[in-house]
């Protein structure tokens, strides 16, 4: 799932890029209006997000014009402008949604969530039986005893190559490589802090996701 | 802004409505008198009075003549004579008491046939109120030259007698009415001339027999009366009075007077309240500004805050840069509040008591580094050049706000120049810091503007750089409060702002 990030603020962009490529997501960042609209054309994103107040291009023109060649990738305003005409003009645009700065990360995560969900729907059928838990990989869910469990691209993406190898350990080299990519280099620490939060989401995680000593992790079904 | 023009237009309304009334007002209709003249009516009724009295004297003259003439035996022509005198229709002779020789004129057909004249006791009259009834033994006792009247019951016919000689009477038949239009008529005809004269001198006059008019027109104001033998004549005079239209300026003026007041007054208050709106709208904006200036600080705080987080244990060095960044941005919150609290608060109030012993170098370099991070991200080359002046005493606060707001521009509006050059100097007793850049620059146009408040070069959302409009403005007052100045010097494709403080002697 590849996201498009506008921003001109370079904090916020590199930060922002940051959190989403450790949610999983493939990010592409942009520092302006005309950079976004050349992006686009090269990579396709899945979902763009756009802050408006941008030199040159601003964001609400970057909207207009990406709405002209495609009406379906779902794009989000990320702004500090929050007055009720500033969100008016962004969803009249034709924007799905509209975060105001400060935002709280995890509101940002879960407005992508929902975005997707609804933009792609028919990925949202797709559905994996783990033991006593119910995954849902395209609209990054999942539900155990009837309670459901938020979860994130990588932790998704996890699961699913557990899944794949039907109960066998899969070593830390293949987590890292199928799971962050080749051109990310994580360490193990990383591999293991992801573990303990997904163990952590699901009931009983320590024993459904097992250690095994000098290898890797694998699937208790 | 819709309710300030309706007041606007309705003050100009009341205006114009003052201008039309005191058009109406100003047109006023004035009647002038040209009042009678006295001694003009008394002439008048005098004349009036002469000419009746002498056409009648005149007519008895006459009848008196045909009676002498009627009196000898052989008379005759006497019918053609009394024809001659208008309201004669007939002549009676007695003589020693008895009837004799009659002349009656029958007139034209059509007209009044004439009265019976009969004599009391010798002959009953065919309609007793029409008939002159001569009193029986009336004519033998008078003697010669007297003459009397004798009216019917209804006024139309009179007779009046005379004695020509003694023992001889005529009688002459009189139609009253036909006597008094003659008189009238032939008065009129001689009066008309003097109550033209008259009507020329400003008086409209009227003159009136028995109350029938004999000249002149109209009501009467004045009147002089006067009572003839046989009837009543008057004289009545009018003030002449003529209307005319006056326009009077002094109401005209007073009018226009007022309107312009009303004008002046509404537009008065339509500029006052134009300001206020759009001061209130500056406010708003502001504030607008202001909030989404905290915006960014505070969401790359809580980006770095949750990434910091969530490497704290895994990558912990990662996690420590986080933390660094999240120490810059509240460093950029905080010059954020501070200007935006000078600004409320008057710049430079007791700025003096701020005065401390520093390097201005230490303090701009200091400054310097909190962006260098932020200007490496914009790809913006540093070129710093210390003064090297050594310890002054200073408001470093000032200072340092100053040069903060002068970066924090380059920063935000000219990263395309890619390149920020600060350098210090000492020269004169004042301290001379540049701050130049080669960004988009600012146009000349909008060069004497940028040190108010809430100006901002460019202004329009559309242009996409935020910013609270307030630095460059807290910046001039602190640097003149401190006895120096801040200026926008004139380069080729270059920006520069140059402070200069007076450096303190110690």
């Amino acid at each position: 799932m590849k996201i498009l990030v506008t921003e001109d603020e370079p904090m916020t962009l590199e930060a922002l890029g940051e959190l989403l490529r450790m949610e999983g997501f493939d990010v592409v960042e942009a520092s302006g209006g005309e950079m976004a609209l050349k992006l686009w054309e090269e990579v396709h994103p899945d979902l763009v997000c756009l802050d408006i107040m941008m030199p040159g291009m601003d964001g609400y023109e970057v909207c207009r014009r990406l709405r002209e060649k495609d009406s379906r990738t779902p794009i989000l305003f990320l702004s500090a402008k929050n007055e009720e005409k500033d969100i008016v003009a962004g969803l009249e645009l034709g924007a799905d949604d509209f975060i105001r700065k400060p935002f709280s990360t995890g509101e940002v995560m879960a407005r992508i969530k929902s975005v997707i969900r609804r933009a792609y729907p028919e990925k949202g059928s797709r559905k994996i039986q783990m033991a006593d838990v119910v995954v849902w990989p395209d609209e990054l869910r999942a539900e155990q005893n009837g309670l459901g469990i938020e979860l994130t691209l990588r932790e998704v993406k996890m699961l699913l190559l557990l899944e794949e190898k039907k109960g066998l350990p899969v070593s830390r080299d293949e987590f890292l490589d199928r799971c962050w990519g080749m051109d990310y280099f994580p360490d193990s620490r990383t591999l293991d802090q992801h573990v303990h939060m997904l163990r952590k989401k699901i009931e009983g995680g320590s024993e459904l996701i097992e250690t095994v000593r000098g290898v890797g992790y694998r699937f208790r079904g | 802004m819709g309710k300030i023009y309706f007041g606007l237009v309705l003050t100009l309304l009341v205006s114009i409505v003052v201008l039309l009334a005191g058009g109406v007002l100003a047109k006023r209709s004035v009647t002038r008198v040209t009042s009678v003249d006295r001694e003009l009516l008394k002439d008048l009724s005098a004349k009036v009075a002469s000419v009746v009295s002498e056409r009648k004297s005149e007519r008895v003259k006459a009848l008196e003549e045909i009676a002498y003439e009627a009196a000898k035996p052989m008379a005759d022509e006497i019918e053609a004579k009394i024809s001659a005198l208008p309201g004669v229709r007939g002549a009676f002779l007695f003589q020693e008491g008895r009837p004799g020789r009659e002349w009656v004129l029958l007139g034209r057909v059509g007209s009044r046939s004439p009265a019976e004249v009969v004599v009391q006791g010798v002959k009953a009259p065919l309609i007793a109120e029409r008939a002159i009834v001569v009193p029986e033994g009336l004519f033998k006792e008078v003697t010669f030259g007297e003459s009397g009247r004798i009216d019917n019951e209804e006024r139309s016919f009179y007779g009046w007698w005379f004695s020509p000689l003694q023992g001889v009477v005529v009688l002459y038949l009189l139609e009253s009415g036909l006597e008094e239009a003659a008189l009238m008529s032939e008065v009129g005809l001689q009066i008309r001339d003097d109550f033209e004269r008259a009507a020329i001198a400003g008086a409209t006059v009227e003159a009136f027999y028995n109350g029938k008019r004999l000249a002149g027109e109209g009501l009467p104001e004045r009147m002089a009366t006067a009572e003839t033998g046989d009837g009543r004549y008057a004289v009545r005079a009018w003030d002449r009075r003529t209307e005319e239209q006056e326009f009077d300026w002094t109401t005209m003026f007073g009018a226009i007077g007022l309107a312009v007041v009303i004008a002046g007054v509404g537009l008065g208050l339509f500029y006052s309240q134009q300001r206020m709106w759009r001061a209130s709208e500056q406010r708003v904006s502001f504030v607008n500004r202001v909030s989404h200036e905290l915006g960014t600080p505070l969401t790359n705080m809580t980006l770095n805050l949750e990434l910091a987080s969530r490497s704290l244990r895994s990558q912990p060095e990662m996690a420590g840069r986080r933390l660094e960044k999240v120490s810059e941005e509240i460093s950029r919150l905080g010059r954020l509040v501070t200007n935006v609290l000078t600004h409320s608060r008057k710049p430079g109030d007791g700025i003096q008591d701020r005065l401390v012993v520093c390097d201005p170098d230490a303090v701009i370099l200091g400054v310097l580094d909190q962006f260098r991070s932020a200007l490496e991200r914009r790809a913006i080359e540093i070129e710093w050049t210390p003064g090297e002046t050594g310890e002054q005493r200073i408001n470093s606060d000032a200072l340092s706000q100053i040069v903060w707001n002068l970066i924090s521009n380059v920063e935000k509006y000219a990263s395309s120049g890619e390149w920020l050059s600060v350098s210090v100097s000492q020269g004169d007793g004042s301290l001379r810091v540049r701050v130049c850049d080669r960004g988009e620059g600012i146009p000349s146009e909008r060069r004497a503007k940028v040190f108010k408040p809430f100006e901002r070069v460019s202004d329009s959302t559309k242009e996409g750089v935020s910013g609270t409009g307030l630095g460059l403005s807290i910046s001039r007052e602190l640097a003149e409060s401190m006895g120096g100045s801040l200026s926008l010097l004139d380069a080729p494709e270059m920006t520069i702002f140059e402070l200069i403080i007076p450096l303190q002697t110690t």
